[in-house]
């Protein structure tokens, strides 16, 4: 069965644009380049065959937990520690696979290990923003950065 | 330490026998030379995601249900612009 692959808004769908832009104009340096290969691979893995064996996929029970429907994880590189990772859910109509998020983060830095958590001690979902809030998501996640730095 | 079941055990068609208390998931086991075999008990490492991913999957989940999300995604079209 063939899966339509859809990226998560906006971050997801931000990156396949910025790689997909890059690659046209044969501008992507070496990291990203190399993201945008593997990318690309894993989602037309993903749309042949979700459990695919070069994928991995398996389901992440403390993230469907956490967000009440089915979230799988699927690795972008085969036996290589700390290969990145996908995480993506069916939906939102059928025969769609929506990519929800990478792992590690395209803006985690040096200090990623820092900002890290583990899957069974997730905080709350933040509630959902009210139609028509158009605060940018970057001060959001910056205040929020510096809350759980204070808290620390 | 004190011992808290005891059983006798057959191993059935596939090689497998059932332990009489099992209160953990995962076993490392060792086999001896006389035919003896120990079970220690192993616990997985918890996974860890970092918290900008946590927040991509968010915003990710929160539009899914509005029933928003991106354009289908063409996987050939980048990997032909990146020649593989």
């Amino acid at each position: 069965m063939q899966f339509e692959i859809r990226m998560g808004v906006p971050e997801m769908k931000e990156l396949w644009d910025r790689l997909q832009e890059g690659a046209s104009a044969g501008t992507l340096g070496g990291e990203d380049r190399e993201l945008a290969v593997k990318l690309g691979k894993a989602v037309r893995h993903l749309g042949s065959d979700p459990f695919h064996p070069g994928l991995q996929s398996h389901e992440i029970n403390d993230l469907t937990r956490r967000y009440k429907r089915k979230v799988f994880q699927s690795y972008l590189e085969n036996n290589t520690p700390g290969a990145g990772r996908l995480f993506w859910t069916y939906g939102p109509d059928q025969r769609h696979i929506t990519i929800v998020g990478l792992e590690p983060h395209p803006d985690d830095g040096k200090n990623a290990a820092y900002k890290r958590l583990k899957l069974s001690d997730l905080p709350p979902v933040p509630p959902a923003r009210p139609p028509g809030d158009v605060r940018k998501d970057s001060r959001r996640r910056k205040k929020q950065v510096h809350d759980d730095e204070e808290q620390r | 330490m004190r011992v808290i079941a005891e059983a006798d055990v057959k191993k059935d068609a596939r090689n497998r026998v059932t332990l009489p208390v099992a209160d953990f998931e995962h076993y490392h086991v060792m086999a001896y030379e006389d035919g003896h075999l120990e079970l220690y008990p192993r616990v997985l490492t918890d996974p860890l995601i970092s918290q900008l991913t946590l927040r991509m999957i968010d915003t990710s989940m929160a539009n899914i249900e509005a029933g928003n999300t991106s354009a289908p995604a063409d996987p050939e079209a980048l990997l032909k612009a990146l020649g593989e």
